[in-house]
């Protein structure tokens, strides 16, 4: 791909970049090679340049080279290119505030894009990309940082001065800010933050919404929003101003589990299937976003059955116990709930959804246990519950069977010392387990 | 400019290519088309990434890029069965072309450049169109998001 070696903006970008490095980091050896030509006829030296394929790789080169400007396909491996912002973010927190970080990746999803916006990457190329929109990339991101305009030097000030905890000044670099640019939006932000570090939520909410009335994305300014309600414990707004950010920037895990948490404060229960939808195509779930998203699934679909639409909570039982396979706390939160209800054919065919391999463990046995007293099963019944109890695994529904159950059998004697033992067991539900003493028809539908 | 009046999410599904490569001068073909990853572009050149030893200078190639379209199908809801769609694609641009030059670059791949010789001129700029116009949609909202 031969091409003249004079660029508009190409002088700008050489000078810059006389005496710095960058560092490319892409498992495609192709992709490597291609910006390396670019980049060196642009006027790099080769010298300047580093390659390498991983993400492990990169790490280890980000301290020893320092480079002034990473260039990262977004997949590296098991890693996302992102990652090594935020570890040199963490590790070089000056070095980094100067280097400009570029995605260059085949992935172009609404989350991976909105995550790199997030990050405050400086620019995102698409692969396949031209050599022509690289070099307008590099040298569009290089002049931003060489040659800032008045008004992001003047938000820079205005940052120093909140740094140096001199509110005042800040407070006069921000406003003034405001009126160096047509829209504004960052310079509203930071506003916002002296605001809120002045104690003075509402102004602070003020400036954030004519920030988001230049730009309603805004990602800064919408999440300033959201921290303030979040503090003002207004969860309904909260859970507006999130709503809207998810839509436009959709990926970030720990969002989604703040978001299903709102969404269920705010009984926002159509949402969450909503939201589960978008964990399904969601490429990176940690642990506490799976259990969020279980967790969200399963109040949702015990607020269906309350209201007495089964038809609708079931499919969302289906939908927890297939997103957290092999985690049989939900499986039997699931079956403890149907029973709840008297769905007692339902909690079966969830019972039946325990791994093998669990079914020696205590939640399959005490769910089973109760699936059991469901349906009416006799002796086998309180025997396998003394079992239980005996071995010390029985759950405190499994307690309040047995006291019923021995209550049925005459055999009160037995039935107060399960209680002394329910209760040594569970003493936070010590007043269930008297009351059933008192009143043991009252066992089957209670839930200690 | 207000991004949320221009973006809208679907505008960013990700594109994933699925590039064929058939060499006329050799009569074959690289069987295993995950292999192969479509970098660079350009007037009527297009830089690949093949496997070792796929093609020399001055062999005759067809390459035809696709797209994977994806069938929604339901579920049944009282079944956690997983059936994946079966992947359809659509045709984006095919052409033969010529090799330019082919660089060993380690990791037993080759850096391949092809001139395009024989292809729909109309196909190729609404192909070019496709990726030009997400890098717009791209930085517009980059603009927009960070303010």
């Amino acid at each position: 791909m031969t091409e003249a070696k004079t660029f508009l903006g190409g002088d700008a970008f050489a000078e810059f970049i006389q005496g710095r490095k960058i560092l490319i980091a892409d498992p495609s050896s192709v992709t490597r090679s291609s910006l390396c030509n670019i980049l060196q006829d642009l006027g790099t030296k080769e010298s300047q340049i580093s390659l390498v394929t991983t993400y492990e790789q990169a790490l280890e080169e980000i301290p020893r080279f320092k480079p002034h400007v990473v260039i990262t396909e977004f997949d590296l491996g098991k890693r996302c290119g992102l990652d090594l912002l935020q570890t040199q973010r963490e590790t070089n927190p000056e070095e980094s505030r100067n280097c400009i970080f570029i995605i260059v990746a085949g992935n172009t999803s609404q989350s991976a894009v909105a995550r790199a916006a997030e990050e405050d990457v400086d620019a995102y190329i698409v692969k396949p990309y031209t050599q022509d929109t690289v070099r307008k990339t590099l040298v569009r991101a290089a002049m931003t940082k060489a040659k800032p305009s008045e008004y992001v030097l003047t938000i820079e000030k205005g940052k120093t001065k909140v740094a140096q905890k001199n509110m005042d000044d800040a407070e006069g670099l921000f406003n003034h800010a405001m009126k160096l640019d047509p829209a504004p939006t960052l310079a509203c932000y930071y506003l916002g933050q002296v605001k809120e570090i002045r104690k003075l939520p509402d102004q602070a909410k003020g400036v954030y919404f004519q920030g988001l009335k230049f730009n309603k994305i805004h990602y800064k300014c919408n999440l300033g929003l959201y921290d303030l309600y979040l503090k003002e414990k207004n969860y309904e707004e909260a859970y507006d101003v999130i709503k809207r950010v998810s839509h436009y920037f959709p990926s970030n895990p720990k969002r989604l589990s703040e978001v299903l948490r709102l969404a269920i404060i705010n009984s926002k229960y159509e949402d969450v299937e909503q939201y589960y939808a978008a964990f399904s195509n969601m490429d990176d779930r940690d642990e506490s976003l799976i259990k969020h998203v279980c967790a969200a699934l399963i109040v949702c679909g015990k607020y269906y059955m309350r209201a007495g639409t089964p038809a609708r909570a079931l499919p969302l039982f289906q939908k927890a116990t297939a997103t957290g396979t092999g985690r049989t706390k939900i499986i039997k939160e699931v079956v403890q709930t149907l029973l709840e209800y008297s769905a007692t054919k339902e909690a079966r065919e969830f019972l039946d959804k325990f791994p093998k391999d669990t079914h020696a463990g205590e939640d399959y046995l005490n769910s089973k246990l109760q699936v059991a007293d469901s349906e009416g099963g006799g002796k086998e019944v309180f025997d396998e519950g003394r079992v239980l109890i005996e071995k010390g695994l029985a759950d405190e529904r499994v307690y309040a069977i047995m006291i019923r159950r021995a209550f049925e059998a005459s055999l009160r004697p037995l039935a107060q010392s399960i209680v002394v033992e329910a209760i040594k067991r569970f003493p936070a539900k010590k007043d269930v387990y008297e009351q059933l003493l008192n009143a043991p028809a009252f066992a089957k539908t209670s839930t200690p | 400019m207000d991004a949320a009046e221009v973006f809208q999410a679907a505008d960013f599904k990700s594109v994933r290519l699925v590039v064929t490569f058939q060499n006329l001068t050799t009569r074959t073909e690289i069987k295993d088309r995950e292999k192969i990853a479509l970098i660079e572009v350009a007037d009527r050149t297009i830089l690949l990434e093949n496997p070792g030893k796929s093609c020399s200078p001055g062999h005759s190639v067809l390459i035809k890029i696709e797209r994977p379209i994806k069938r929604k199908l339901k579920a049944p809801l009282n079944s956690d069965a997983k059936r994946k769609p079966m992947p359809e694609f659509e045709l984006l641009f095919d052409a033969t072309g010529k090799v330019v030059s082919v660089e060993d670059t380690g990791d037993a791949v080759d850096k391949v450049l092809i001139d395009l010789i024989q292809f729909d001129v109309e196909n190729w700029r609404r192909f070019m169109e496709v990726f030009s116009s997400r890098q717009d949609d791209i930085e517009k909202f980059f603009s927009a998001a960070k303010g």
